[in-house]
């Protein structure tokens, strides 16, 4: 069992789907569509639904994820509630108006990101570059 | 799916708050993550501490403390960008305000000090404490130098207001820019010193800064005159008494001389009323100017001033007088000043020349005088930039010249 988790720890870590410096610059993006279409979210939720819907291939790391989300909220972007579950406490994260506005546009620009680079690298769509 | 216990949730608490994550704020978020990873990889055949370290295992070594340390930054630095150009924005304007109110404090121009007091201000108030928070942020990690820059804040903010209260005249300069320049050799210095020993790569700045700074405090400390005073010579000092002398005596004849004349015939009586009003009211402001030259360069109040004996002026040779209230003209602390002086003076000459039109008034003439070879108003060549005992001597001078001009009158 151990050696699964240190797979799974190596695979996390040290293997992931993408690059780190990829993944960094979009961070932000993905949490910010996550919680416009789901009101409201907690961090292992949000780490679990990008697991989900991305095959694992990207994976966002506690790390990196709970600092940007104090910051969002020191911005303003999002909200925190806390709810009481069970024996602890779960902290519930929700965009305001603002960080509605501020999601739309970071989806905007990286749609428009997508563009230029389709257009720069010449990638067709559906087509295997591995 | 599994539930954790009270005792389980407080342990994991309690141990991640061990492991770094310091903010209750995070550690609620940190806590529930974790509870949900244990959750869910529990089953009857894992114990909860097992689950546990493989969970801590999936931080890292350091992974936890490292996702408060990153917080800390994100969030010390939301505003970093505001306070960094607040910071130098404030920076120019009071270096901006501190160089053109002592340009205008020099020339005597107005306005020079609302310029230097709101300088004084932007530079005390929010350039130095953002600097210290901007710094004290960047080296979080190492206590000596928050203590280096808590003491470098104060020390710093000492010596600004020391200097400002000395160019206001407000009473304590003195003893706030010692206070200062001692707390940053005894307190500053051997902290910096004992903090860049350590780093080799820093000694060679250590030490420029280390010289600098004692040349610095140096010669701020020499300048506020805290240094051993330079007494004035023999020979000047010698003069200095005769012409009091000479004063007195003359105060005393004068007085005499009226005396006689009251009792004497009536007819001249009269004539001689007006001339003993303006000489005595020009004698009075002199004296009393005196006074207030003596309390102000001396930091004590006048009564005190008053008991000051002109033999105890001597040693404030290298003091130099605070004469440029007599030159202000937008100092509302100017009880005294040159321009009154010179209207008295002038009142004095014309009463001098309705009672006795051939009177010689040339000791009262301000002619320009030559100093190191450039022509020098009168006053500026009598009042500006002497020592205490010269300044109060050439008072004194311009008091005999009245006296003797009276007494010129009087003996006719």
């Amino acid at each position: 069992m151990k050696l699964f988790y240190l797979m799974h720890w190596f695979l996390m870590y040290l293997c992931p789907m993408y690059s780190s410096e990829l993944i960094k610059g979009t961070l932000k993006t993905i949490v910010l569509k996550l919680l416009s279409e789901t009101k409201q979210m907690y961090g292992y939720e949000i780490t679990q639904k990008v697991k989900e819907l991305t095959d694992s291939k990207i994976v966002i790391t506690e790390g990196a994820l709970y600092p940007m989300l104090h910051q969002l909220e020191a911005e303003g972007i999002v909200t925190t509630e806390t709810v009481n579950i069970g024996k602890r406490v779960r902290k519930y994260y929700t965009l305001t108006s603002s960080g509605e506005e501020r999601a739309k546009e970071k989806i905007f620009e990286f749609a428009d990101f997508i563009n230029t680079m389709n257009v720069l690298l010449d990638l067709k769509p559906g087509v295997s570059y591995v | 799916m599994f539930s954790l216990t009270e005792e389980q949730i407080a342990f994991i608490e309690n141990d991640i708050r061990v492991r770094g994550i310091t903010s209750p704020d995070l550690s609620i978020d940190v806590l529930d993550h974790i509870c949900c990873i244990i959750e869910n990889s529990l089953d009857e055949y894992k114990t909860f501490d097992h689950v546990y370290q493989e969970t801590l295992l999936l931080f890292g070594d350091k992974g936890l403390k490292e996702i408060q340390d990153e917080t800390n930054r994100v969030l010390t630095f939301k505003h970093y960008y505001l306070m960094n150009s607040t910071m130098k924005i404030s920076g120019y304007v009071s270096s901006l305000l501190i160089l053109f109110g002592s340009i205008f404090k020099f020339n005597h121009w107005p306005g020079a000090s609302v310029m230097l007091v709101v300088g004084v201000f932007f530079l005390t108030v929010l350039f130095m404490p953002l600097l210290f928070i901007l710094k004290f942020k960047a080296s979080a990690e190492n206590n000596r130098s928050v203590v280096l820059s808590i003491i470098g804040f104060v020390a710093a903010l000492l010596i600004c207001c020391g200097v400002l209260f000395r160019v206001m005249h407000w009473p304590g300069s003195r003893m706030i820019s010692v206070m200062g320049g001692v707390l940053l050799i005894l307190g500053y210095l051997p902290v910096y010193f004992i903090s860049v020993h350590k780093n080799t790569t820093n000694k060679m700045n250590a030490t420029a800064t280390i010289i600098l700074i004692i040349a610095g405090v140096g010669l701020f400390i020499t300048e506020t005159g805290t240094g051993t005073p330079r007494p004035v010579s023999d020979n000047f000092w010698r003069g200095v008494i005769e012409n009091d002398a000479l004063l007195n005596s003359m105060r005393t004849d004068n007085a005499a001389m009226y005396a006689k004349l009251n009792s004497s015939s009536d007819s001249a009586k009269k004539d001689f009323k007006p001339l003993k009003a303006s000489a005595d009211e020009l004698m009075n402001y002199l004296d009393e100017m005196k006074v207030y030259l003596t309390a102000a360069s001396l930091d004590m109040n006048e009564e005190q001033a008053k008991q000051v004996k002109l033999d105890d002026l001597r040693s404030e040779g290298a003091n130099y007088t605070i004469t440029n209230l007599l030159f202000e003209t937008d100092h509302v602390q100017s009880k005294y000043t040159v321009a009154k002086m010179n209207a008295l003076v002038d009142n004095f000459k014309n009463t001098v020349k309705t009672i006795d039109t051939s009177a010689d008034l040339t000791l009262l003439d301000r002619k320009e005088q030559m100093v190191n070879d450039q022509p020098v108003a009168w006053e500026k060549a009598n009042f500006e930039y002497l020592p205490l005992p010269l300044v109060i001597y050439n008072i004194s001078r311009l008091e005999v010249a009245v006296k003797n001009c009276e007494r010129a009158v009087l003996n006719k």
